[in-house]
């Protein structure tokens, strides 16, 4: 606007000026005062009206300005649908997960197994997360999978600083290290079998934070108590048994940009807790294809302490990932058809570790907790594949031995129908259609060792397992 | 080991920690919100406060101002920005703060004297050098071709009363409310810019150079003259104007929850103070106090002033009636 008004005072000083050059040259007569005067009046006016469309302009952009200001910034993206105060102190995200699996089994039907082949909603689960008043934070999810409601986070955190924060609710219990891994950044379809003898979700008080610019991080957690691989106690109400759960965590490289090592994290986590005699039977040992292969007589119940221990590490450089954890609980059980005689009553330790393997064929980076993201998004016409990572697992659980021990058929398991140890490997491959969509493989193998040997062999389970998922 | 002494030790400490806590100089925070033109004022009265209060208590208190077009702060107030205390250009602007946002009581001006305003001032006219459109008083400014700078009466309180003492000044020339709509129509006419307070005014007619007079606060129009030089602008003085009493309130509501509230009230007492009167006079508010109004009585002409509550029968009946939506302003300055 400046060089506009500039321009038209030039061209009106230009024409002031120039007008009686050829009057001259025609002996035209000279600009009287008065039309010097009258030009002079006119570019003042000429002046002043430019000069109020800047002002008016420069006004109506300070009023943009104060208005955006003003505005709450409402966002969608690959992150999922926000809504952020303009100070930034408040915020909603929205996100959703869906989970549509399929699972085929390759079993010898004539011998009497049988697992339904499914296409199953395996998870479907909105959640809400933010902020309030700057350093509280809250989120809020649910799972409407198998046409039930369950709650499965619901917390809220208070936000210090980025060495301590503290967090009240319900959420993951800060112990296995493939449990913190998000639902939707999972490497294989199922979790492998460390997880089953970890805490799932928990409620109670969590602090954690980092040191050592983020080289060293620490979890601890005070909580209701979890039983193995599962989210819920096993007691009846009124129990007043807790969980400690500790976790340390390092990443020793992490701020040495050029060293090799740069993505190793190594861990360990520790909880114990007791627990009363309740009503909750233990939850099932499953293989990585949802089959069940080891359950504790329907009357065994905890009792008594339950400590676990885990060591975990990791490593991702560029398109190369490997994750292994093992984890060993150890509970006090007792079964309570008959609570005397002593023999009925047990300490038993189960033990459990997987290593995963992955590579990102198309070479992007992986990382713990995080989905490669494709360089280049699916398309079909324009000829552009997403990114594909490749995956292998072994993992092996067993169960102790005295679990079996004792007359009949056992005293807390059945030595002629469950398995002691199941070892299994995995393959899968994985396709990241874009930052939202992935579409998983696996193929699942698994061998089982019999407690008894006199026993007949259990047949070994081969499955298939697909994912398509959604998340934002 | 004998252990049995540490909880008296530790309460020992802790007493002493706590007597050494309460026994330490405290640091006070107060925010203060104002309109456009205190700026230079505050600036200084602040720091005068604060070393009053470090000698009278031992203290530290800081004042933070925030300055902007009365009625647009007084919203922001209403909106929850956490102000100690309010020193707006007008009553109505507060009684909007006590009304909507229920954070002092509808009887605020009693609290201090004078109806809570410590100082006055008016509204004179700011022209250029040599007065070229020759602007004497209020009818030459509907004259063709004069072009006003006066901020939108929407936002500004000054420009609340720049409006009503044109309207005044009208009606008794003209005789009628009726006229006096007409004239103040006639005058917003000529307005080819609405800032939204009085400090952007100011920049609109000083700095861009825009219009031929400025309708300013008293104060606003000596700070011109004194920076920008009296070979730029001159003012004029009309013939009737206004006493703009600009009062202080103390919010109750946020200085009790931030525990600043006698801090807050010694905040705006000290504005009466023989101090605060003469920071007042030096920066070209009128000051109440005759000792301080006669040292400063000579840089003030002398004008025929009357009072909002004379002519318009208070700061209510006249936001109602003149610029609440769809109030007098609105039906002139949308019609034009």
């Amino acid at each position: 606007m400046k060089s506009l008004r500039a321009a038209a005072s030039a061209a009106a000083l230009t024409t002031l000026v120039l007008a009686p050059l050829p009057g001259r040259a025609q002996t035209a007569p000279a600009a009287s005062s008065d039309d010097i005067a009258a030009l002079r009046e006119q570019i003042r006016q000429l002046d002043q009206k430019l000069r109020v469309l800047e002002r008016n302009a420069e006004l109506k952009d300070e009023a943009a300005t104060a208005a955006v200001a003003k505005t709450p910034v409402v966002n969608a993206d690959a992150k999922g649908f926000s809504l952020t105060s303009p100070d930034k102190k408040y915020s909603l995200r929205i996100r959703a997960t869906i989970h549509a699996d399929g699972r085929y089994y390759f079993e010898d039907k004539d011998a009497g197994i049988d697992t339904p082949d499914a296409f199953v909603l395996r998870r479907i689960r909105p959640s809400f997360e933010g902020t309030v008043a700057e350093k509280y934070g809250y989120r809020l999810m649910f799972d409407l999978a198998n046409n039930q409601v369950q709650l499965l986070d619901a917390y809220a955190t208070y936000k210090h600083s980025d060495a301590f924060t503290a967090l009240f609710g319900k959420a993951k219990s800060p112990f296995d290290l493939e449990r913190l891994v998000s639902q939707t950044n999972l490497l294989f379809i199922e979790r492998s079998f460390p997880t089953l003898l970890g805490p799932n979700r928990d409620t109670g008080v969590q602090l954690y934070g980092d040191f050592l610019t983020g080289r060293l991080s620490y979890q601890a957690a005070y909580l209701d108590g979890a039983s193995d691989g599962s989210s819920l106690e096993t007691e009846s109400g009124g129990n007043d048994g807790k969980d400690t759960v500790v976790r340390l965590f390092t990443h020793p490289f992490k701020n040495d940009q050029d060293s090799f090592l740069k993505g190793l994290g190594l861990g360990f986590a520790y909880s114990t807790g007791t627990r009363e005699v309740g009503t909750g039977a233990i939850r099932p040992y499953t293989s990585n294809a949802l089959v069940n292969f080891f359950s504790y007589d329907a009357n065994v119940r905890p009792d008594g302490s339950h400590d676990r221990i885990s060591p975990q590490a990791y490593f991702y450089r560029g398109p190369f990932g490997l994750l292994a954890s093992y984890t060993e609980s150890a509970q006090e059980l007792v079964n309570t058809t008959t609570i005397t005689p002593a023999s009925k009553r047990a300490d038993l330790t189960n033990r459990a570790w997987a290593v995963n393997v992955n590579y990102v064929l198309t070479g992007e980076d992986t990382g713990y907790s995080t989905n490669p993201k494709p360089a280049q998004d699916f398309n079909f016409e324009a000829g552009t594949w997403g990114a594909w990572e490749i995956a292998a697992r072994l993992s092996q659980l067993s169960v102790d031995e005295a679990a079996f021990a004792g007359a009949g058929t056992g005293d807390f398991a059945n030595r002629n129908t469950q398995a002691q140890r199941i070892d299994a490997y995995s393959l899968g491959v994985n396709w990241y259609l874009n930052r939202n969509v992935k579409a998983s493989l696996n193929f699942e193998h698994s061998e089982f060792q019999e407690a008894d040997a006199s026993t007949a062999d259990f047949e070994n389970e081969n499955a298939v397992l697909s994912r398509v998922q959604l998340s934002f | 080991m004998n252990f049995s002494h540490l909880p008296r030790l530790a309460s020992a400490a802790l007493a002493a920690l706590a007597l050494a806590g309460s026994a330490a100089a405290k640091s006070i925070e107060l925010l203060n919100v104002s309109y456009d033109p205190t700026r230079e004022l505050y600036v200084e009265y602040n720091a005068a406060f604060a070393a009053h209060w470090k000698t009278k208590t031992g203290d530290d208190v800081v004042v933070k101002q925030s300055h902007g077009g009365s009625g647009k702060q007084a919203r922001s107030v209403i909106d929850g920005l956490r102000a100690d205390v309010v020193t707006l250009a007008l009553a109505g602007d507060i009684d909007a703060i006590a009304k909507n946002a229920g954070a002092l009581p509808a009887d605020w001006q009693t609290r201090f004297p004078h109806n809570s305003a410590p100082y006055t001032s008016t509204i004179v006219f700011l022209v250029r050098k040599g007065n070229p459109k020759g602007i004497k008083d209020w009818d030459d400014l509907v004259k063709p071709g004069v072009a006003i700078i006066t901020p939108n009466p929407k936002t500004s309180g000054g420009a609340r009363w720049n409006y009503l003492a044109a309207w005044e000044f009208a009606k008794r020339q003209l005789g009628s409310d009726d006229a006096a709509k007409a004239f103040v129509a006639k005058l917003y006419k000529n307005v080819p810019v609405l800032d939204s307070g009085a400090r952007g005014a100011t920049t609109t007619f000083v700095q861009r150079g825009i219009g031929d007079v400025f309708l300013s606060w008293e104060n606003e129009a000596f700070l011109a003259v004194k920076e920008f030089g009296a070979d730029q602008f001159e003012i004029v003085v009309p013939s009737l104007s206004i006493l703009a009493e600009p009062p202080v309130a103390v919010v109750d509501k946020v200085a009790k929850r931030k525990g600043t509230a006698e801090v807050a009230k010694a905040y705006l007492e000290y504005l009466y103070s023989p101090e605060g009167q003469d920071l007042a006079g030096k920066h070209f508010y009128r000051p109440i106090d005759p000792a301080a109004a006669a040292k400063y009585a000579s840089q003030f002409t002398k004008v025929e002033l009357f009072t909002i509550d004379q002519a318009f029968g208070g700061w209510a009946k006249a936001q109602k009636a003149h610029f609440d939506d769809g109030g007098f302003f609105d039906q002139i300055y949308l019609k034009n």
